[in-house]
């Protein structure tokens, strides 16, 4: 968890602030972007919301509930995100940050009680965004639980 | 659309997300059935060594009595199996095998499992769950001890799944006996499903049991045999918190992964414990099969 700390603090710090221009200054006017993440960083599916502080840097949040053959699940997960390719409508981001999962099985059986388990782990999201009042983005990610997991996602939003 | 119905039709869709299928979908449970009891088709017929054959060609340990889970990825390869086998050092003083995914077909001659018992100069019993082409598919015993009170369960079985059995022994060692069930769980299933397969195989096991073989638990979460998910964690703990609630010990909930496939690693076999003196040894890494072999000892 110490380098997902680490490398937020640091996509975070080497922004150059004064090198981008904030971007009400610049010719996107709609830093805020809410989107549906189908598959991808919240799991199954997510909810999310994102705001772009600065020109080539985002901070943002999605989330999930969702209940799957009796097991609850609800999924949280902040980023931070960075845009190392910027072609106007069309750039490539990359969203790095710590995922917060509670998972609950109810019991089938009259012997056992059930199992409710927290888990924080660490995703890393890299992929293409189109934004232009329609966000779409499409991305790979490797998510680090028990395992280092290879997982693909969609965004599907608007931007204001 | 408006702004605002573009937002409500996101909640919509996310409300929809949520609500999944639930509950348990599963077959009813069968009885234990003695093997000589089976009324099965001559196609599915158990197959078993004289009594005689019950022995060892490797320096088997017999206390503490070494015990080796096994999915041997269809049985396809014997020989490969019984050199991973007896050139490993852990492995070769093994006694008691309980291995998943042996297979028979008449174009063969005799079993894959026949074949590698005599490999590994151990008796043996084959029981078929399922038909699989001409052939079968199922579970198999190799032991360096005699055998009795063997029995066949017919799991719960899945919807999308295939028929899963467990079978369950007494291997006599010494004058002591050591009850084992080994068993086999659908690949395609969440937890809640794959406790209520495994919970009739060993609610109403002996006191003093082992219960290994391929439990399936991955950290994929199956929409019917699509994975779909892989952040929430693997289900091996789930079932280490059922078994633990029937009083089993999980020696090998610590074992690490058991089976590699597609560039990745996971932890499908488990071992469990009741009543019994034990001390985890570990996952060999090493052989032909997609699985790897894991051994305990148990002493008597």
């Amino acid at each position: 968890m110490r380098w997902v700390l680490l490398a937020t603090w640091w996509l975070a710090t080497t922004t150059p602030a004064s090198a981008e221009p904030d971007l009400h200054a610049a010719s996107n006017p709609a830093p805020h972007a809410i989107y549906v993440d189908v598959l991808g960083k919240a799991g199954l599916w997510g909810l999310g919301y994102d705001w772009q502080a600065r020109r080539r840097f985002a901070i943002g949040a999605a989330a999930s509930y969702y209940s799957f053959d009796g097991d609850h699940i609800t999924t949280l997960v902040p980023y931070v995100a960075g845009y190392p390719i910027d072609r106007g409508h069309h750039r490539g981001f990359v969203q790095l940050g710590p995922t917060l999962t509670r998972r609950t099985t109810p019991s089938p059986v009259p012997e056992w009680s059930g199992m409710t388990t927290s888990r924080v782990g660490a995703e890393l999201c890299a992929g293409y965004e189109y934004r232009n009042g329609f966000l779409f983005r499409a991305y790979a990610m490797a998510s680090q639980g028990d395992h280092l997991v290879p997982w693909l996602g969609a965004s599907f939003g608007w931007t204001l | 659309m408006t702004r605002g119905s573009q937002v409500a039709a996101l909640a919509t869709a996310a409300a929809a997300a949520a609500l999944a299928a639930c509950g348990v979908d599963l077959g009813p449970a069968q009885p234990w059935q003695p093997i000589d009891q089976l009324q099965l088709p001559s196609s599915m017929s158990v197959e078993m060594s004289a009594p005689g054959t019950f022995r060892s060609a490797g320096p088997t340990m017999t206390s503490p009595v070494r015990v080796v889970t096994y999915n041997t990825e269809y049985g396809q390869d014997p020989e490969g199996l019984a050199r991973a086998i007896l050139g490993d050092p852990a492995l070769v003083r093994a006694g008691l095998f309980l291995f998943q995914e042996e297979e028979r077909y008449p174009t063969e001659g005799e079993s894959r499992a026949a074949r590698l018992a005599r490999l590994l100069g151990l008796g043996y019993v084959y029981i078929p769950a399922r038909m699989k082409g001409a052939g079968t598919h199922g579970l198999a015993l190799m032991s360096a001890f005699p055998i009795d009170a063997i029995a066949k369960m017919d799991l719960p079985l899945a919807d999308n799944g295939v028929p899963r059995i467990a079978i369950a022994a007494d291997v006599h060692i010494g004058d002591r006996t050591l009850h084992i069930i080994d068993i086999h769980l659908e690949t395609r299933l969440n937890p809640r499903e794959r406790i209520a397969q495994l919970h009739p195989a060993v609610i109403d096991a002996a006191g003093a049991v082992l219960v290994a073989g391929d439990f399936n638990t991955s950290w994929v979460t199956w929409a019917g045999s699509v994975p779909v998910l892989a952040s929430e964690g693997d289900q091996a703990p789930i079932l280490d918190s059922y078994m633990t609630s029937l009083a089993f010990d999980a020696p090998s909930a610590a074992s690490g992964p058991t089976e590699h496939a597609y560039g990745l690693e996971f932890k499908l076999d488990s071992i469990y414990t009741r009543g019994l003196d034990v001390t985890f040894g570990g996952v060999v890494r090493t052989g032909p099969s997609d699985h790897w072999p894991m051994y305990i000892d148990v002493s008597l």
